[in-house]
């Protein structure tokens, strides 16, 4: 009988930040249109390396696992991409997956993204298509005429548009 | 029957155990409590599906092929009471708009 298929995954772990980092490479069987999650799903489901040694679960950050979000982004053979969109079957092996090296390591593949986020709330790096605020189109105002438009029935419409031309 | 078997697995999550007991950043730990609760819901799910007997959306029954606006048209509502499930319904608003069948077969 031909041997199943075998995929093999070098993993860097790190217990914590200030532990020091080790590689366990893992065995998995093969599926089809298999990609990095499910490999470090199978891992989970069965966590001992090639040589036999128990092991504990990778700690990794996932979400929407179709290659919008970006939580899953990894070093796989040094590149930086997403490990859902990252298939088996397009990649060298063994597969090498890493954290992200730009970030502060939290557990195996888990970073710390928050000085990302918080970059991105300082340039305000979205469109504002929903909130608090009416954003119903309304007349974009000057403030010479605001009092007016306030007295007017148009208001509110014309405050907010004009809160958001000034943003 | 579909319950009992979720009924097992229910029973089966008191004697769980953790393939990591690290103390730090600890995912299966996590997956671990909110399973319990994604038993909970499973059961609650398949309760209601096993009530309705008709077919509606993405509920489909084979032996209830259609549906059927005479008897079910409710939302199901669910209650978690001394560890099981209790079914109660409450009516449809269809004051502004008449329910009508929804065709995927035909073009409107």
């Amino acid at each position: 009988m031909a041997e199943s298929k075998q995929v093999i995954v070098k993993v860097k772990r790190q217990a914590g930040p200030k532990e020091s980092a080790l590689w366990e490479e893992f065995s998995l069987k093969w599926r089809p249109s298999m990609n990095v999650i499910i490999c470090l799903r199978d891992i989970a489901e069965n966590p001992v390396t090639r040589d036999g040694k128990k092991t504990t679960p990778i700690s990794y950050d996932s979400n929407c696992l179709e290659e919008i979000c970006g939580s899953c982004a990894m070093l796989i053979n040094g590149r930086a991409r997403m490990a859902c969109s990252a298939l088996v079957d397009k990649l060298e092996q063994p597969i090498r997956i890493e954290p992200m090296s730009k970030f502060p390591l939290v557990r195996d593949l888990t970073v710390d993204r928050q000085f990302m986020f918080e970059s991105l709330k300082r340039v305000k790096a979205w469109i504002p298509i929903d909130g608090h605020t009416i954003l119903a189109k309304g007349r974009a105002c000057h403030p010479k005429f605001r009092k007016k438009a306030i007295r007017s029935r148009t208001a509110l419409p014309a405050e907010t548009a004009w809160r958001f031309a000034r943003k | 029957m579909a319950d009992g078997k979720i009924r097992t697995l229910q029973e089966r999550y008191k004697k769980i155990n953790l393939s990591d007991r690290t103390k730090w950043s600890n995912q299966t730990l996590n997956f671990a409590r909110e399973l319990e609760n994604m038993i909970v819901l499973a059961r609650v799910i398949t309760r209601g599906a096993l009530a309705r007997n008709e077919s509606r959306g993405a509920h489909y029954k084979p032996d209830f092929p259609d549906r059927d606006d005479a008897n079910w048209l409710k939302t199901t509502r669910a209650k978690w009471v001394s560890n099981d499930v209790q079914l109660t319904y409450e009516p449809v608003d269809i004051s502004l708009i008449k329910p009508r069948p929804r065709r995927y077969d035909a073009a409107k």
